[in-house]
């Protein structure tokens, strides 16, 4: 029902000046802390290393990102955490919708205590694992001595540190990619499954061919949700290992703009590292936003649903 | 979907919810449990816990008002009206909501001290009065407004601002207060602008008072700790709670319409 509201374009109109008045506020802030901000960030960080030095076009701060192995290792990092955050949160959240699909009834309600901590500041909910993370007194550890596992050291382990902040923002997002499933799973017609089960559908096979086609688009910006977010971890990093230490282990991309600006004022390799992530962003988005899966539909011959869910 | 598993996905389900409610709750339990004497928060910092509680709720009812209504305005003019830029300008919106919020840390440093208002409440305020995803958000929602009606509103001869406030703002009341809700919790959490834009303790944030004692003790007394993670999450739990289904509800309207949403709030 929602679609034909949403999706019916406004009509065509003649040019009108009091457009200019009702985005003059928002026109001016924006232009002053985001879009000045934006151009200043890329003309730096092509400027020369010396004032005077030399001309704008140096990539010589590229050039010295390129060689640090810190640079590096930051890459390195924020393709770890990807690696275990996004298809994670994907299972996890997918597992979700569907436990609470089929229970809707109750589960309805469920969505809100599932979706509570992507609410939660990142600060509170990092400061809040930190402490359940801790090797003597923390829940965590407390739980693995009940069941006779060894406690650790899971911030001071290199290889854990960065997985460890991974299932906390599993535990974050989760609900966020439950509910983009279930928009789209509640848009699949009853009708569909009435005629998987004259056909003798059921179970897997309903699963295969009715639910599973009508997924595709949730999927996607889920997919596309979870890789920015991958990218923008900061805060959870800032609160749980503080330093992105162990030996830079937990130093993702986005740690490292903040460590290069706020600490050691290197402004130029600041804002190289801030358009190679943007970037990266991007590309990503556009990829994953030309990502064929509007086509001819599921291989049951459904139309991809999903749009406009709710 | 009768499966013979109902009672077990049920019970499955359940399982989940209590696991998933146990950080939040093992925080409430420890903060009582530790609330023994009648100290402050203040954790090694000067200032008392009071003042930046009142400076955050102060910043981000501010802000989030100013960021609802300017971009309820900008909103309107983009999906009602035509004007030259209009495409440009919606486009650097939504690409500029894909970007890592860290990125804008030193170059907001930079444009606040050369605006001369590096560490005051104004510094905290005006970065976040406007945002893209205000302007996208609404922008979406307004589009759902049917033609026919501001057509009907135009040709009675309805004012420019009477059709924003008369006629758009009561239809789209719910998705508005949700908005609200999403910016003033966006501020609430938010990290990497306050700490770009202020440097005195007696200045910070609640959220950004939490991150620094954690960044500067080596350990900060739980009683403190647990206390001040109850303080920032209890007002965004309980400001969700009267909210959730349309936030929910606009959340995914706006991610199907135009996949980036604004997850500074919290990552």
């Amino acid at each position: 029902m929602l679609d034909d509201l949403i999706f019916t374009p406004p009509p065509k109109r003649h040019f009108d000046p009091w457009a200019y008045v009702f985005i003059a506020p928002a026109l001016v802030l924006l232009a002053v802390f985001l879009f000045v901000p934006a151009f200043w960030a890329l003309f730096t960080s092509f400027a020369p290393e010396h004032p005077g030095g030399g001309h704008l076009g140096s990539i010589s701060a590229y050039a010295g990102q390129l060689q640090s192995a810190l640079f590096w290792r930051a890459v390195l990092n924020t393709m770890y955490f990807a690696g275990v955050y996004v298809p994670g949160t994907l299972v996890v959240g997918f597992i979700l919708a569907l436990l609470i699909h089929r229970n809707m009834r109750s589960g309805a309600r469920l969505v809100i205590l599932f979706f509570a901590p992507a609410i939660v500041p990142a600060v509170a909910s990092g400061a809040t694992w930190a402490w359940m993370y801790n090797p003597d007194t923390g829940l965590i550890s407390r739980v693995f001595a009940l069941i006779g596992y060894p406690a650790m050291d899971w911030l001071r382990e290199p290889k854990l540190a960065l997985p460890s902040i991974a299932v906390m923002c599993i535990w974050q997002s989760a609900g966020l990619i439950a509910a983009i499933f279930l928009a789209a799973m509640a848009t699949i017609p009853r009708e569909y499954g009435e005629m998987a089960d004259l056909d003798g559908a059921h179970g897997v096979k309903r699963f295969r061919y009715v639910v599973l086609p009508s997924l595709r688009n949730a999927t996607r910006v889920s997919l596309l949700l979870l890789l920015i977010n991958a990218h923008r971890i900061f805060g959870a990093i800032f609160v749980i290992t503080r330093d992105g230490g162990p030996a830079n282990w937990s130093t993702n991309l986005s740690f490292l703009v903040y460590r290069k600006a706020m600490m050691q004022f290197d402004f130029r390799g600041a804002c190289a590292l801030s358009t190679v992530l943007c970037f990266t962003v991007a590309i990503m988005v556009v990829l994953l936003h030309r990502f064929p899966v509007r086509g001819k539909g599921g291989p049951a011959g459904l139309p991809p649903s999903g749009r406009a869910a709710l | 979907m009768k499966g013979r598993n109902h009672g077990f996905s049920a019970a499955l389900l359940v399982v989940l919810g209590i696991l998933w409610s146990v950080p939040l709750l093992a925080v409430a339990y420890g903060a009582i449990m530790a609330s023994d004497h009648n100290r402050t928060l203040s954790y090694g910092l000067d200032p008392g816990i009071a003042r930046t509680l009142a400076i955050s709720v102060l910043v981000c009812t501010v802000a989030s008002v100013l960021s609802t209504t300017f971009g309820t305005m900008a909103g309107y003019a983009i999906s009602q009206k035509r004007f030259y830029g209009k495409k440009l300008l919606f486009g650097a919106l939504v690409g500029a909501m894909f970007f890592p919020p860290v990125v804008f840390m030193a170059p907001l440093f930079k444009i606040v001290a050369s605006l001369h208002i590096y560490d005051t409440l104004a510094a905290l305020i005006l970065p976040s009065a406007a945002t893209a995803f205000s302007v996208v958000y609404m922008k979406v929602v307004i589009d759902r407004v049917p033609s026919s009606t501001l057509d009907a509103a135009k040709i009675d001869g309805v004012g420019e601002i009477a059709i924003l406030t008369r006629i758009i703002l009561p239809i789209v009341r719910g998705p508005l207060a949700a908005l609200l809700v999403l910016q003033f919790i966006a501020t609430w959490g938010a990290l990497a602008v306050p700490m770009a834009v202020v440097g005195s303790p007696r200045n910070y944030t609640l959220t950004l008072r939490l991150a620094m004692a954690i960044q500067r003790l080596y350990r900060v007394p739980e009683r403190d700790l647990l206390w001040t993670i109850g303080l920032i999450a209890i007002p965004a739990i309980v400001l969700f709670l009267l909210k959730a289904r349309d936030l929910i509800t606009g959340v995914m309207g706006a991610l199907f319409r135009y996949e980036p949403v604004d997850s500074d709030m919290h990552y």
